[in-house]
């Protein structure tokens, strides 16, 4: 355990600038959205169970709260796409730094303007939008 | 394939194979074909249908309608690639910080039995489901 956390300290505090932001970011929406995925499957598997249940798990996603995580999931799912993208570019067409630098702008000005629509179309219907 | 770094001056290396290397190719594969349906999929359900509108119903009408076997296949190809990407990136992490070699293939076989479990369940669901 003290090692795990050790190897995670040192993960944190190192200062690697934005390409290390971006991996810790990559790491933590990735968890995020493995984890998400992994309940997605099993809130499903309940559509087997008949309507009613199904119903009982689905009014469990309609609550605030949980329209509030949704936002995060969709940002998750979208940096993590993009970010990869930037990443599969690096590995095999941009070894500049040059070039590193703009991709990652390009990714951020992909990645912004889709969460904050997927944000807007989430979470409007909660203050009756 | 040539994995060439021009500007460090690094030298070329070979495909070579192995399972890590095809686990490192694996990610950037299906990494684009999810980005493809995975995001297609969150478009669909969260901004055309909006997830407040799902019912049992949409379940219905997506897996036995007349697109049934492509909402099927979709469906399946999504669980697959989904779940294959995020636990080999679960193992990574695993590999990353737990350093101790009986807690770090503890918590990886854990991981295994877990993707076992949940690709079966939603298999099933996807292929039995008749409505």
């Amino acid at each position: 355990m003290g090692n795990a956390i050790s190897s995670l300290w040192k993960g944190i505090t190192y200062k690697g600038g934005p390409g290390h932001y971006a991996f810790i970011l990559h790491r933590l929406t990735g968890i995020g959205v493995a984890t998400f995925v992994t309940l997605h499957i099993v809130d499903n598997f309940v559509v087997m169970f008949g309507e009613d249940a199904f119903s009982e798990v689905l009014n469990l996603y309609s609550n605030p709260i949980m329209r509030l995580l949704e936002v995060f999931l969709i940002f998750s799912v979208i940096y993590h796409a993009f970010n990869g993208l930037r990443v599969i570019i690096m590995d095999f067409w941009a070894p500049s730094s040059h070039m590193q630098q703009k991709l990652w702008y390009i990714m951020w000005a992909i990645v912004l303007p889709l969460s904050l629509v997927a944000a807007w179309f989430t979470l409007a219907p909660i203050f009756g939008l | 394939m040539e994995i060439v770094n021009k500007e460090y001056g690094l030298p070329k290396e070979k495909f070579k194979g192995g399972f890590e290397t095809w686990a490192w190719f694996f990610m950037r594969i299906s990494g684009v074909l999810l980005l493809l349906i995975a995001v297609l999929h969150l478009l669909i359900m969260h901004v055309f249908i909006r997830v407040e509108n799902i019912e049992y119903s949409t379940v219905v009408d997506r897996w036995t309608g007349s697109w049934g076997p492509f909402w099927k296949a979709y469906d399946i190809a999504l669980l697959v690639f989904a779940l294959m990407h995020g636990f080999n990136g679960l193992r990574w992490v695993v590999d990353d910080y737990i350093k101790r070699p009986g807690w770090n293939a503890f918590v990886k076989a854990l991981l295994l039995v877990v993707f076992i479990i949940v690709i079966g369940m939603g298999a099933y669901t996807v292929i039995g489901f008749t409505g």
